[in-house]
């Protein structure tokens, strides 16, 4: 029954696959989705497990583990990318055992290898026994960060525990620093259980102090600090400002869009729309923070189309958000259509 | 929701106002003269005295077996046994009983009780209760059917408390509302025999969660006092 | 309808059948936290020392905190859910500066402390801490 359920899921779900790039206005514009994830169900805390198939639509967290393998595989993720017209997408590796689990190094690494075309990753590393284990892991990140197609890294300080303004942990940017690497950093508070939701792990201004000293560090402050805990816009004004004051930071407006965050489509669009009101709008990276259930990577690509459409968007500013800004900051060929 | 209780009121308004002059109301004791077939019985609610009928229904994501024996007075008992992906079983005796029963169509009622036991990343178990309204429109062999229910389950947590002096359990109930709406179209092969196809939407965990819809194929089978021949052309 | 609700919680009561079960030891923890002659607010966390199975097992892992006064006896009364982790630290930091946040940027730097209570599970818990490291977590404070 579990090799049947993905199966019956295609069947329930509009699961159509789409031509690649996504309409916007008149135009059709190249899509990178830059916050994937993939992994294995029993890599996640139990808590977290059960948070997530209560979370999914019934009767998908009946058997939440086939419902998370459909998706989570290299080949799942590329489906759900087909299925937003997506041209290419980005692993994130993630080492977080108190909150939502671990998805290693080599595991994004072997998923890439779906399609070494299409899918690129995000290196990581565990920093919770970083007193004893902070020269192996610096280790371990600077040879994942030597695949060709590994090229950033992930931080999420409230799912890992550690604090943005830590200079222990400085080690870290260094190494990306040394890579020409970007760095994501997860900001906001959380709704996973196991999260650290106090300010030196949520807020962006406490990252600050990183930004200044590693201005050669890209550094893309991850779901523009959306309270996911209160439902409102946190700190998307303290992202806006780090913005303004620090060529070297960037926005991203994963997760808090969704059909579940965003139900009325508001946070979204104003995001959007004070970004471009601040000249922003070449600092903004796609990503959805997919595949999370089918079909979610291309709702949230629709829902953010809808959102730059709100805020007034053109066209070449769509380009940009979608795919133009990644490429740049990343150092990439840029997405093209076929 | 709203598109289902049109078609509810819609089916309910052919089954109480059929032509009383051309179709004399059904009285029980003719009632087989009807030639319900066995497929109408499952899906309309009832049966007629005697008369016994099951149902095998296979689809996504939910599946279910059902079985009824007419009794005297119009009671129907019924077992029920409902599963989603094999992961959620509903177990359920009950009884159901026509409100309104007219050539052209019916209306009937069912209450059922049993246990929910749901394995999988979050197990589950608790007794539950499900009250249900059919409707159903016969046109001969064919007959489109409507059903909504409500089911209501309670989960019961255990606490054990470790204090210093003892050990304590106590026990906290979390109550789950799974309204549940269906329709159909049932399809009499033979009086005994018979099929349906139909959408299934059950909303486990309403108002909070969201669920798929389904899509179901159920086999009618049933015998009993149902005098031949059926007069389809009715 | 109203009445459905108590009426099925009959059968489960009868057959003992729980969905789901908790096991919580009552745990009492007593103690000052001090920072030379200061007195202010100071926030008090308690954590497992240990917990998750392989290779998610970490430190760490938060079970409840409290607000207490720096200087003055406390006695705080919490459930340790031993199914979840072992072992209990107790981490404090004295919000010097009144803000609720352990060293806000460009704030007062405030004193934190970590102790890792001997020979738990025990009901009463009895800790006098001293804070002094500025501007540490409590995974910057594990020994």
């Amino acid at each position: 029954m579990r090799s049947l359920t993905p199966l019956l899921l295609l069947l329930a779900l509009p699961a159509c696959t789409v031509d690649p790039g996504v309409e916007y206005g008149s135009a059709t514009l190249p899509l990178v989705d830059m916050h994937l994830h993939t992994g294995e169900w029993e890599d996640i805390p139990s808590a977290t497990r059960r948070f997530l198939a209560e979370r999914f639509p019934f009767p998908l967290g009946l058997d939440a583990e086939a419902t998370a393998a459909s998706v989570l595989t290299g080949e799942g993720v590329l489906a759900e990318l087909d299925k937003a017209g997506a041209a290419e997408g980005v692993l994130f590796a993630v080492y977080a055992p108190r909150s939502v689990g671990i998805t290693t190094n080599e595991t994004v690494i072997e998923h890439i290898d779906a399609d070494p075309g299409r899918l690129w990753g995000l290196a990581s590393l565990r920093v919770d026994r970083w007193r004893t284990d902070r020269d192996a892991e610096l280790a371990a990140l600077d040879a994942a960060l030597d695949h060709p197609r590994m090229i950033g890294v992930k931080l999420a300080h409230a799912h890992q525990h550690f604090r943005m303004d830590d200079v222990d942990y400085f080690g870290i940017y260094d190494v990306a620093q040394a890579h020409n690497a970007p760095v994501y950093l997860h900001t906001g508070p959380s709704p996973f259980p196991g999260t650290s939701q106090d300010a030196p792990y949520t807020d962006p201004a406490f990252l600050e102090a990183a930004i200044t000293r590693y201005p050669g560090v890209s550094f893309i402050l991850g779901h523009l600090g959306f309270d996911f805990i209160h439902g409102d816009e946190g700190a998307l004004e303290t992202c806006i400002r780090l913005a303004k004051e620090h060529d070297n930071v960037f926005l991203e407006p994963s997760a808090f869009g969704s059909s579940s965050g965003d139900p009325d489509q508001v946070h979204l669009p104003h995001a959007l729309a004070r970004i471009r009101e601040e000249g922003l709008v070449d600092r903004v990276i796609y990503g959805s923070d997919g595949p999370q259930s089918p079909g979610f990577v291309n709702t949230y690509a629709e829902r953010t189309i809808h959102a730059m459409t709100e805020a007034g968007y053109s066209a070449d500013e769509a380009r940009a958000v979608l795919s133009g800004n990644f490429a740049r900051v990343f150092d990439v060929a840029p997405a093209v259509l076929p | 929701m709203r598109g289902a209780v049109g078609l509810l009121a819609l089916l309910v308004i052919v089954a109480v106002v059929s032509p009383a002059e051309a179709m004399p109301r059904v009285h029980r004791p003719e009632f087989t003269k009807n030639g319900d077939p066995a497929t109408f019985d499952i899906l309309g609610g009832g049966s007629p005295e005697g008369a016994w009928a099951i149902e095998l229904r296979g689809g996504y994501p939910w599946s279910s077996f059902r079985g009824q024996l007419g009794m005297r007075g119009g009671l129907t008992p019924l077992v029920d046994l409902q599963t989603a992906l094999f992961k959620r079983w509903e177990p359920s005796l009950g009884f159901s009983g026509r409100i309104v029963d007219r050539p052209r169509g019916r209306l009937s009622g069912e209450l059922l009780i049993g246990w929910t036991i749901e394995t999988g990343e979050v197990p589950k178990n608790g007794p539950h209760a499900v009250a249900r309204v059919r409707v159903m429109g016969i046109l001969g062999r064919v007959a489109p059917w409507f059903a909504v229910a409500t089911g209501h389950t309670v989960y019961v947590d255990e606490t054990i408390r470790i204090s210093e002096n003892a050990t304590e359990t106590t026990l906290s109930a979390r109550h789950e509302w799974a309204p549940v709406v269906e329709a159909g179209i049932a399809i009499a092969i033979t009086k005994h025999v018979g099929i349906d196809l139909g959408f299934d939407w059950h909303f486990v965990g309403a108002p909070d969660r969201f669920a798929l819809p389904g899509l179901h194929l159920g086999v009618q089978v049933g015998a009993g006092p149902r005098p031949p021949p059926m007069d389809f052309a009715r | 309808m109203r009445l459905l609700p108590p009426l099925l919680l009959l059968p489960s009561l009868l057959c003992g059948c729980a969905s789901d079960t908790t096991t919580l030891f009552e745990v009492e923890l007593r103690g000052v936290i001090t920072y030379g002659a200061e007195v202010g607010p100071v926030e008090v966390q308690v954590h497992f020392e240990e917990a998750g199975e392989g290779e998610l097992n970490h430190p760490l892992g938060e079970i409840d905190r409290f607000w207490t006064a720096l200087d003055t006896p406390f006695v705080f009364a919490f459930d340790y859910p031993q199914d979840e982790g072992v072992g209990l630290i107790v981490y404090a930091w004295y919000d010097a500066d009144d803000d609720g946040v352990l060293c806000a940027p460009g704030q007062v730097d405030e004193p934190a402390g970590l102790i890792v209570v001997p020979g738990f599970p025990l009901h009463d818990v009895d800790v006098d801490m001293d804070v002094g490291v500025r501007c540490q977590g409590p995974e910057d404070l594990l020994p």
